[in-house]
Order: structure tokens, then sequence, then C-alpha cells
């Protein structure tokens, strides 16, 4: 299992996601679904990606309700207790502590775009014994 | 064994397209091939003398026109090909009772298969249908939406990346 960022989860939905090395199936958190559903519903606000988009309505329901061999969204409750702990032991967000508590959890690795690295998040991803890189786009 | 409506088969066959179970009855309510054809055009898969050895040999039917020419035959591969060879796999599940009761209700009201019905629900539950102009829309603006994301939760104190 590899758990990726909104950016990547996109791409995975719309089925122009690469191999990303490891196993498994392609899953996102609830936060990073949330951040990306979110775009998608302002997207309106612009004139030219609403333009591209050509559906904004349809693309938002893409994203609410993925296609399960393209993208799975874990539910945030099965890894609570883990993200509880990574979130008081590195002072971690609400996104962070749902996404290293996910991995650690579904023992998944993370794979997330070079923009949406956190500075730290290198170095506590090691630290919890987690499988994590970017992924050049 | 009686099935899960409580009727007891005449013989049993093993699963497959010419050798079917005894819910199997072409061009009625359990014919597996009677999808998008009515019942004097489903295709009708005769118990015929089948190679064992190459059954036992192969997870994939063997395929039934192989054993004959009759006049059907070109439909027939045509059809047994695209679903049992290119387009589905075959699997087996265990259901409850009322599971496969329920199914097999479902299927009779609908004039459907069990299988087709189990179909329908897979692919709603798991959002499987096709939308090919939105997936394309979505994959050209993907970068454009993670940076609206990236700004949008900027100033969100749990949701932005640090």
């Amino acid at each position: 299992m590899v758990i990726v960022d909104d950016h990547l989860a996109l791409l995975a939905v719309a089925g122009a996601l690469d191999d990303l090395g490891p196993s498994g199936p392609v899953v996102t958190t609830y936060s990073f679904q949330y951040r990306m559903a979110r775009a998608v519903s302002d997207s309106t606000r612009s004139g030219s990606l609403s333009l591209r988009l050509a559906d904004p309505s349809a693309a938002l329901r893409r994203m609410l309700h993925p296609p399960a061999h393209r993208l799975v969204v874990l539910d945030p409750r099965a890894s609570l207790e883990e993200s509880v702990r990574m979130a008081g032991s590195h002072r971690a967000n609400l996104l962070l502590a749902e996404l290293m508590g996910a991995a650690a959890h579904h023992g998944a690795a993370v794979r997330v775009t070079p923009a949406n690295q956190g500075k730290t998040w290198s170095h506590l991803m090691e630290a919890e014994g987690i499988d994590f890189a970017t992924v050049d786009l | 064994m009686n099935d899960s409506l409580g009727r007891r088969p005449g013989r049993s066959w093993p699963v497959g397209p010419f050798g079917p179970s005894s819910k199997w009855c072409s061009g009625r309510s359990y014919g597996e091939l009677m999808m998008g054809l009515d019942s004097n055009e489903s295709v009708k898969f005769v118990p015929r003398r089948v190679d064992q050895s190459r059954l036992r040999q192969s997870s994939v039917p063997v395929d039934p026109s192989s054993a004959s020419s009759s006049p059907t035959s070109a439909l027939h591969e045509a059809v047994y090909r695209a679903v049992y060879v290119e387009w589905m796999r075959r699997t087996n599940i265990y259901l409850t009772d009322t599971e496969q009761a329920a199914l097999d209700a479902r299927a009779i009201a609908e004039g459907s298969t069990r299988s087709e019905i189990l179909r329908v629900i897979v692919d709603r539950q798991l959002n499987l249908g096709e939308d090919t102009d939105v997936d394309a829309a979505l994959g050209q603006v993907a970068a454009e939406l993670a940076e609206r994301a990236r700004t949008i939760s900027s100033d969100d104190v749990d949701l932005h990346i640090a």
C-alpha cells in the first residue's frame, strides 16, 4: 500500500499516475482528499480552471467518490490511535499526524510531490520507520 | 444439495460455460451469457464431452467452440472470448444463504443473472463507472489544483504543510 498526497491522488483518479514503486493499492488520507476536493470546488472561482475542467461539479463528484481501483481514501478512524501518538510525539498538525498515523497503522509507504514535502517530514518519517520519498513529475 | 431457493437440481455439472451448474438455464434468469441477448439469441452451451485433463490444468474455462463446429460457433466463440477470456475473470466467493437468496430474487425480478446483479453492486459501491472526460480534465489541471490546495490550506493550522 502506498499513501499519496493530494497532487498524486488527483493523478491517480485521472488514471495518469505512473508506478510509484511500492506494491499494493494507491490510497490517500481524508485530509488530503479534503484539500483536493476543496481545491476542485474552489476552481469554479477561477475562470481558466473552470473552463478547463468543463464540468467542475462532475469533477468534484469524481474526487469525492474516486474509483477504488485507482484510489482508496483511508478511514481516519482506523488509525486514530497512531495519529494521536504522532501528534503528541512530534507536534504534528492534523494533516501530518493522520498521514504518519495511517502509514504506521497500515505499514504503508508514503509518496508526495516535492512541493508537498514539509521541512521536517523526511526526518520524522525516518524516525518512525516509514518508507518515505518524494516523486518528481 | 438444494440451492438457495430450495430447488433440487436434477443433475450437476461443473460450473462453467459448457458445464453449467444446476442453476444454469440458457435464455432464462440464470443464463450466464444472456446479457444483451434475448432468449432466442442467447448462446446455448449444451453440455458436451470435455477434455477433462485440460480443464484441470487451466483456471480459464476451455473454449467450448473448439469442441464442435456448430452453426452458432462464430457467435459462440465471440461471446465466450469476450466474457471469459478478455473481459472477465472467474472468481469464487462465499455468500450466506440469505445473500444468495436476495441475489437470486433480484435476478429473477430483473430478468438478469446473479453474476450481473453482483457486478452492478460492486461497480456502484466501488465507483467504477467510467468518466473519461472528467478524468482527462483532472489529469490536465492536476498541478494547478494541487497549487490551489496549497494556497487554500496555507492559513489552515490543521491542513497546511510547513
